[in-house]
């Protein structure tokens, strides 16, 4: 009992102790001075990147995970059904032109969450894109979570980022970076956007230099004109400040030769792939395919629309986790996908489909937990509209990402979301993880048991890794980037090692520990109490 | 909360636009209010946010705007001005030139929008691929029609750098905005060219005759499969954006089952083939529709609650009716957030809506109220305006005397800020605003404005800015100060401070002392270059 009280109260303790912005200011100025690594592995919440990939415009779900056995998915469909899916079980099967993620799902790597959607469902493109982007509903009557004039991401990172913009606690990196050109209503902060859009790293640093951007008065925010003012005024700031960061990330590093051609997924993703591998602290990254709104032709004639479309999204994905993972950072990175809505059932006799409810989201990466999470669509109670009903709110994937994979704890991520929802085990929980078994080359750097941990209570906290054998470094360092401690530099064998930490004198505060092989690096943090 | 509810200090004060010493002058406005901005701005953005979604809120708060739709006249204290004409004209055209200024200022504001809203006789386009006669003899294939495509592009871009004194390219833009396409959606262009040229020709039409005539459109019905939706087969697509994207708002007024009704309403409408190319390519009539009795859907539908064997002109009739109101306020409030600000006044849309619905649909009226108001003079709007990338760089073209000699180029480099002349994102069209300024479109105004200047470095022909014509124009070019009072009081539609006068001022003499400056010297043209790439690449040149 005390110590479930005790773990409680300082997992809250060590998230807060790990956000940028509950920093002191002299802490901060020690932050900006640690090196490179130590501000990934803290600054991202132990480095870890959340990839959004919209799918724009209602991808058809039920031609994307196909429920091949049922006689209905027959009958609705008529000539638009798949006959002839890449099997994933008895009764479901991926559309035929996604082999890369037939692989992926194969090695454990995608966890496919069922009709995912929301109650009493909105069919308008416009407004459902909101609802998914803001985190909303549709309830009727409305009441105040129903229409939110800003994101579930940017309300995160307003969490994660107390302060920001003020340059004083503004971190060195982007928050969230847009693939493109523009910005989207899920990285809308409470008072401002939380991301940048950028398509070229180096056309874009080349523009920037030169600009002088000081000097003016501050604009007169109570008259219309001083508002958007001060907006471009605040993206033009903001482009000054992460030129450089961004640019210097992207140089030096090279995609693998690993990505088709004449794809536009993939050349977003290997934009990502090249700042990720390139040391960028940023979390979040959001990249858009566009073109899924199949009321007409959806999937014949010579250049089938939604094969085309699931093709590319699925080779690019694959591709872009072949890339990580000859980076050696796979195992850091979890890509989502999220789309306004599925589509009706029943084709819709123009060869098409017309707008529908839920449809199933993946999480794509090595440390989600692989499999298919609910049910088959139920096609025999459909709606009044003929759609099929949610099974799970798209927010309870949400509260999972934030909860499993950022470590956010219940209370911020009732506060993000508006309201508690029931996670589903999307990731794998990094203490019972079995190192290795997901990751070619068998390293893995697992977190540390207990975390926080307090020398008085615990004695000692246990760090557990795995490696395919070799010389092995591990370290530990303050948040100043200090060597404080080494606990092993030596040959190992094959396998999985433990190693105990105890604090000894060291102060209370967040450490991080650092694993090397000539093959691989990974870093995590832990925090330390009196 | 209306839109102005946060406001400290009710009214905004307007001044003269005198000349401060050392400084350019223009709309002068309160101080910022004391107080938490950050909060300011979160409650600003609540309000655009639900300003956005249509809501209507009470007004009994102090506003931010406070002047109506009666008329603005010109006064002592409020002179019309070069500013004040600018600002007119900017809004309406495609930037503005000193020329059009100086014409304006010749006249007064009434004349002025008289004038701009004044039906004219398009020009005629330089090709004759339109014709249906023209595809009898001449090939159909799909590289040839690209080419075409590209050839409507090229004359529209042309239309906004040579417009003439009309809000008629600005309306086009509009209404092709408002009902946006994609040019694949037809296999030949001469689709596109009529859809488009429509709206030239209906530029301030009947609202109501329009929704009619674009829901038969071909091109509408090739996009929204219209042309596809028949008895049997019913596709609710069009119907769904009829009521959503055209004239009500999401979820306004209707629901799944008036969508469903609808689009049984509108079957039997499809393309009417008018015989086969040379090469055996079915060709269909790129102006009118055909009703096909046997594709109708020839039952009652219950659409709003009215029941009866409906059509499509009915379903505009029952929109129309049922929602008369929404429909009015949906049209204005577009017509205002494009005209004036991205939030919109509401009081001033109901004014706008009665005037509209009293002239049974006519738009003229509704768009000659609201130029000529106080509210649209009102100083606290003017440079509230995100400029499109059309506004932008075909206006910094205009402004700056750039010859429309590679209007191919124009339209690539439009493209590459964000809008690309027939290819709307999506259905809904351009969301515009804050949407076209980001980090990256940002850098991209500011790399293509830098090339105006400099010149560009790729293309055929090459253009930029002639400096020597260009100073030509100004009044004083001799006097340093003056030259950058003068560019920045054409160009830019808010105060600068002192210091960012000073920062152009350094800019165009280069480190020289200001009794030095020549602009004939040798030399000169470069300081030059450099001064109207600062000015470029202000924050507040990218309003207006």
């Amino acid at each position: 009992m005390k110590r479930r009280r005790f773990v409680q109260a300082s997992l809250a303790a060590g998230v807060a102790a790990s956000a940028v912005g509950s920093l002191s200011p002299l802490g901060f100025r020690a932050w900006a001075n640690a090196p490179a690594f130590a501000r990934a592995a803290m600054n991202s919440e132990s480095g870890r990147v959340l990839v959004i990939l919209q799918l724009d415009g209602g991808n058809d779900g039920l031609n994307t995970v196909v429920p091949y056995q049922d006689p209905l998915y027959h009958e609705h469909r008529g000539d638009l059904a798949i006959t002839n899916p890449l099997r994933i079980d008895d009764t479901l099967g991926w559309h035929p032109a996604m082999t890369g993620f037939e692989r992926l799902f194969n090695d454990g790597h995608i966890a496919i969450v069922q009709n995912a959607g929301y109650p009493n469902p909105n069919r308008s493109h416009f407004r459902s894109t909101d609802i998914w982007f803001t985190g909303g509903n549709n309830n009727k009557p409305a009441d105040e979570n129903s229409v939110l004039d800003d994101g579930w991401i940017g309300r995160y990172l307003d969490t994660r980022y107390p302060g920001y913009p003020d340059p004083a606690v503004a971190p060195a990196h982007p928050l969230a970076i847009e693939i493109g050109s523009t910005t989207s209503l899920m990285m809308q902060g409470p008072e401002l956007g939380m991301s940048m859009a950028i398509y070229d790293p180096e056309t874009f640093y080349r523009i920037i230099s030169g600009t002088d951007i000081s000097g003016g008065d501050p604009p007169n925010t109570s008259t219309p004109a001083g508002l958007e003012l001060e907006y471009i005024r605040n993206i033009a700031l903001e482009a000054n400040r992460y030129a450089g960061p961004v640019r210097d990330a992207a140089a030096d590093v090279q995609n693998h030769d690993v990505y088709p051609d004449n794809n536009s997924v993939a050349e977003r993703l290997k934009i990502v792939a090249r700042l990720i591998a390139g040391g960028l602290e940023t979390p979040i990254y959001v990249v858009t395919q566009k073109g899924y709104d199949t009321h007409a032709q959806q999937d014949n004639g010579s250049t089938p629309r939604h094969s085309r479309l699931l093709g590319e999204m699925s080779s690019a994905v694959a591709a872009f986790f072949e890339d990580l993972n000859a980076f050696g950072q796979d195992r850091r990175v979890l890509l989502m996908t999220i789309s306004e809505f599925g589509r009706r059932v029943k084709t819709n006799g123009t060869d098409g489909t017309d707008h529908g409810t839920a449809a199933p989201m993946f999480f794509v990466g090595p440390e989600v937990n692989g499999g298919i999470f609910g049910n088959n669509p139920d096609l025999t109670t459909l709606d009044r509209i003929g759609d099929i009903a949610h099974e799970f709110d798209f927010k309870q994937s949400y509260a999972s990402v934030l909860r499993q994979w950022f470590g956010v704890p219940p209370s911020t991520a009732a506060l993000v979301l508006k309201g508690e929802w029931e996670t589903l085990p999307l990731i794998q929980a990094s203490t019972t993880a079995t190192g290795g078994t997901g990751m070619p080359g068998g390293f893995a750097l697992e977190q540390n048991y207990p975390n926080p941990f307090s020398q008085q209570v615990h004695g000692s906290t246990t760090i557990q890794f795995s490696t395919p054998g070799g010389h092995i470094r591990l370290h530990v360092y303050n948040i100043q980037g200090k060597l404080v401690s080494t606990l092993v530099d030596s040959e190992l064998a094959a396998g999985t090692h433990a190693f105990r930490f105890s604090a000894a004198s060291l102060p209370a505060g967040t450490y991080l520990y650092r694993l090397e092989s000539s093959r691989a690096v990974e870093t995590r943090s832990m925090v330390i109490l009196k | 909360m209306d839109r102005r509810t946060f406001l400290t200090h009710g009214r905004t004060t307007e001044r003269d636009y005198r000349t401060a010493a050392g400084t350019s002058s223009f709309a002068d406005t309160a101080p910022p209010p004391a107080g938490d901005v950050a909060q300011l701005h979160r409650r600003v953005l609540s309000e655009r946010m639900e300003s956005l979604k249509g809501r209507r809120e009470p007004y009994d708060m102090p506003r931010m705007v406070t002047s109506g739709l009666e008329p603005w006249h010109p006064s002592t204290m409020q002179p019309w001005s070069r500013q004040r004409a600018g600002y007119l004209l900017r809004r309406t055209l495609f930037g503005t030139t000193l020329d059009e200024i100086e014409t304006a200022m010749a006249s007064d504001p009434d004349e002025v929008v008289h004038l701009l809203v004044t039906d004219t006789t398009p020009p005629e386009p330089p090709f004759d691929w339109q014709h249906d006669d023209y595809w009898n003899n001449n090939t159909n294939n799909d590289r040839d029609n690209r080419d075409r495509l590209q050839e409507l592009r090229d004359w529209w871009t042309e239309r906004m750098l040579l417009q003439d004194f009309s809000i008629r390219e600005k309306m086009t833009f509009f209404w092709s905005n408002h009902w946006a396409t994609e040019a694949s959606s037809a296999r030949q262009p001469h689709f596109n060219f009529w859809f488009i040229e429509y709206f030239r020709q209906n530029f301030l039409g009947n609202f109501k005759q329009m929704v009619k005539d674009v829901t038969v459109s071909p091109l509408m019905l090739l996009y929204l499969d219209g042309a596809y939706n028949t008895r049997t087969r019913p596709n609710e697509n069009y119907a769904r954006e009829l009521m959503e994207l055209h004239t009500l708002g999401e979820g306004n007024g209707y629901t799944q089952e008036d969508i469903q009704e609808a689009a049984r309403a509108l079957t039997g409408w499809t393309l009417q083939q008018t015989g086969t190319s040379p090469v055996g390519t079915r060709m269909y009539h790129p102006r009118e529709a055909v009703f096909v009795p046997g594709r109708f859907d020839n039952n009652e539908k219950t659409i709003m609650g009215r029941t009866g064997n409906w059509g499509y002109a009915d379903v505009v009739d029952i929109i129309f009716d049922v929602h008369g109101p929404e429909v009015a306020r949906f049209i204005c409030r577009k017509l205002y957030r494009e005209f004036v600000y991205e939030i919109a006044d509401e009081q001033i849309i109901d004014g706008l809506a009665d005037i509209l619905m009293e002239n049974n649909w006519e738009l003229r009226p509704v768009m000659m109220t609201l130029l000529k108001s106080r509210h649209f003079f009102d100083a606290a709007n003017i440079g509230a305006h995100i400029t499109s990338p059309l506004e932008f760089y075909i206006g910094s073209m205009r402004a700056l005397h750039v010859e429309a000699n590679n209007v191919r180029r124009v339209y690539q480099v439009c493209a590459s800020l964000g809008c690309q002349l027939l290819e709307a994102p999506n259905v809904k069209g351009w969301p515009g605003y804050r949407s076209w300024i980001s980090a990256s479109r940002l850098a991209s105004r500011w790399s293509v404005s830098d090339e105006l200047v400099f010149g560009t470095k790729s293309g055929n022909p090459r253009y930029g800015v002639d400096v020597t014509a260009f100073i030509g124009t100004l009044p004083n070019p001799r006097n340093a100060r003056r030259l950058v009072h003068d560019v920045v009081e054409f160009y830019i539609p808010l105060r600068l401070s002192n210091k960012q006068f000073d920062m152009l001022l350094d800019a165009l003499l280069g480190g020289a002392p200001e009794y030095e400056w020549d602009p004939t010297a040798t030399g000169a043209e470069n300081h030059i270059k450099d001064f109207l790439k600062a000015v470029l690449r202000l924050s507040e040149a990218q309003l207006s």
